[in-house]
């Protein structure tokens, strides 16, 4: 797969640290205070309007810490085409940040132009492995970036599936030439609501394409879990993060809280935790395809 | 299309979000609360005029009933205004499709990009008697408004640190506004009929000969007028 420019950034240009995904609330805290945060996850689909009023909160930060962009509006599971237009505009975004991964889901988010601003799950066909590997080249061309690509939080399961969601996230990886995004809180939740083995995930995925993690936490509503980032890193989600950090090696992860946000100290403490870890895991042991 | 099953089982799937059932409960939930707080998070005037859980109710029926049409969730919500019009429980409070145009109208203009400042120089070079066919476009973010409704007191006197006299005659009061992203921020002014005429002009395309035909006062006036609409970055 080939891009028209070179990337002037790269997964390898992140510490194998845990940064923070940034969000409004802690703005000030950050700019103003100035505490040591490894990188920042910026969530593009905030940031592409002309006039966003955030822009300046933006740039004082990325000229302080790399920063990687982390869209949710791609739909690289989709049916409609592509959306040319935002990908302009994502691209535009990642020409100024220049961030060191770029990155968005194994999911859908919209069918027949009609936006649903969710991460809707795939039925995992043969026949959707090559449909998604070819946007997701696609996706890459247009950014002029190679791109990683996340695992979902699973609600409901299509019978139809015919293979696991690691077997085709690690086939659309293989064919796209992409990069994946492990969230082990998303491993967990989908683990426990359609009845699959956590581990087994964790320990199947490819080596050489788990360019970064993400952590957080989730909260249980009658029978399911939901992927809500409301609380803090439970234990056995810990516990995920260890095995694949072992598995893995060092990698850069992500601490994402969307609810229930604490003090930006009280992120830190907890995304220190993950540093810990990841000190002691061994360094990349196969390195991360640029 | 080379996935028939892949796209059957997303549109299946998409019916059943929509529908009421109980499996899909999460992923509906997710995108109708997504939709809602877009509304919600631009329209704090209108929520504060009926209430937190009548905005909330409003909110999830237009989000179920008016689709999302782009991945930036800041885009949703144009229309409120006129879905409000034909909202029978809104009924009650005939400004509020009026405050709800001017809170979307602010949001637009605070995520707008900046206009290029134009230069008068360029009007005066002209010779004189060519000016009139000078041509000027609305800048980027720039809405012009004209409620019966003194709608700008009304979201003047529903700000959060707003402490003096909340009364509003809602009779003889008619707001004429233009809302833009001026180089003081995005923000409102209240203009006369004539010069929201004259702008009115210029956004369907008329020269300046034309736009101004019906201006009634001296030329220096219209000179102010103009002044005053690219020093503010209303016309580009």
């Amino acid at each position: 797969m080939a891009w028209s420019t070179p990337r002037r950034s790269s997964p390898g240009d992140l510490p194998a640290r845990c940064g923070l995904a940034l969000r409004p609330a802690h703005y000030t805290a950050l700019v103003e205070e100035r505490p040591e945060v490894p990188f920042l996850e910026i969530l593009a689909e905030n940031h592409v309007q002309p006039g966003d009023p955030a822009r300046g909160v933006l740039e004082t930060l990325r000229a302080r810490v790399p920063v990687t962009l982390h869209s949710v509006g791609m739909s690289l599971g989709g049916i409609d085409p592509l959306d040319a237009s935002h990908l302009a505009k994502l691209r535009a975004l990642a020409d100024d940040l220049e961030p060191a991964l770029v990155s968005d889901h194994l999911a859908w988010a919209s069918l027949d132009g009609r936006q649903l601003h969710d991460l809707l799950p795939l039925p995992y066909l043969e026949e959707a492995v090559t449909h998604v590997a070819e946007r997701v080249a696609r996706a890459q061309d247009a950014l002029g970036r190679r791109i990683a690509v996340e695992n979902v939080s699973g609600y409901a399961r299509f019978a139809e599936s015919e293979l696991a969601e690691w077997e085709f996230l690690a086939e659309v990886a293989a064919r796209a030439d992409c990069l994946i995004l492990l969230d082990v809180n998303n491993v967990f939740v989908s683990a426990a609501n359609l009845g699959f083995s956590a581990e087994a995930y964790v320990d199947s995925l490819p080596l050489e394409r788990v360019a970064q993690l993400h952590l957080a936490g989730h909260e249980a509503s009658g029978d399911l879990l939901l992927d809500t980032h409301g609380a803090a890193v439970p234990p056995a989600v810990w516990s995920l993060f260890e095995r694949a950090v072992v598995r893995f090696g060092a990698r850069p992860a992500v601490l994402e809280r969307d609810r229930a946000i604490p003090p930006l100290g009280a992120l830190l403490d907890e995304a220190r935790k993950a540093d810990a870890l990841l000190a002691r895991a061994r360094p990349h042991a196969v390195s991360v395809a640029g | 299309m080379r996935c028939p099953l892949l796209a059957e089982l997303q549109r299946a799937f998409a019916r059943e979000l929509f529908a009421d059932g109980a499996r899909l409960r999460v992923h509906r939930e997710t995108t109708l609360a997504a939709l809602a707080g877009a509304l919600e998070a631009v329209h704090p005037v209108c929520l504060r005029l009926v209430g937190a859980d009548f905005f909330h109710a409003l909110a999830r029926r237009f989000a179920r009933e008016v689709p999302s049409v782009s991945p930036d969730l800041s885009d949703y919500g144009t229309g409120l205004g006129d879905y409000l019009e034909r909202f029978e429980p809104a009924r009650a409070l005939p400004y509020l499709p009026d405050v709800a145009r001017l809170e979307w109208a602010l949001h637009r203009a605070r995520h707008a990009a900046d206009g290029a400042a134009l230069a008068l120089s360029r009007v005066a070079a002209l010779p004189e008697a060519r000016r009139g066919e000078l041509s000027f476009g609305l800048a980027p973010g720039t809405t012009l408004l004209d409620s019966v409704y003194p709608i700008d007191r009304i979201w003047r006197t529903n700000q959060p640190d707003f402490t003096d006299d909340a009364s509003v005659c809602l009779d003889a009061d008619p707001a004429l506004l233009v809302v833009a992203r001026e180089p003081r921020g995005a923000c409102f002014t209240r203009v006369s009929r004539a010069e929201l005429d004259l702008l009115l002009g210029f956004a369907r395309g008329l020269p300046l000969e034309r736009a101004s035909a019906a201006w009634p006062d001296t030329a220096e006036s219209l000179g102010a007028a103009l002044a005053r609409a690219v020093e503010a970055r209303w016309i580009g």
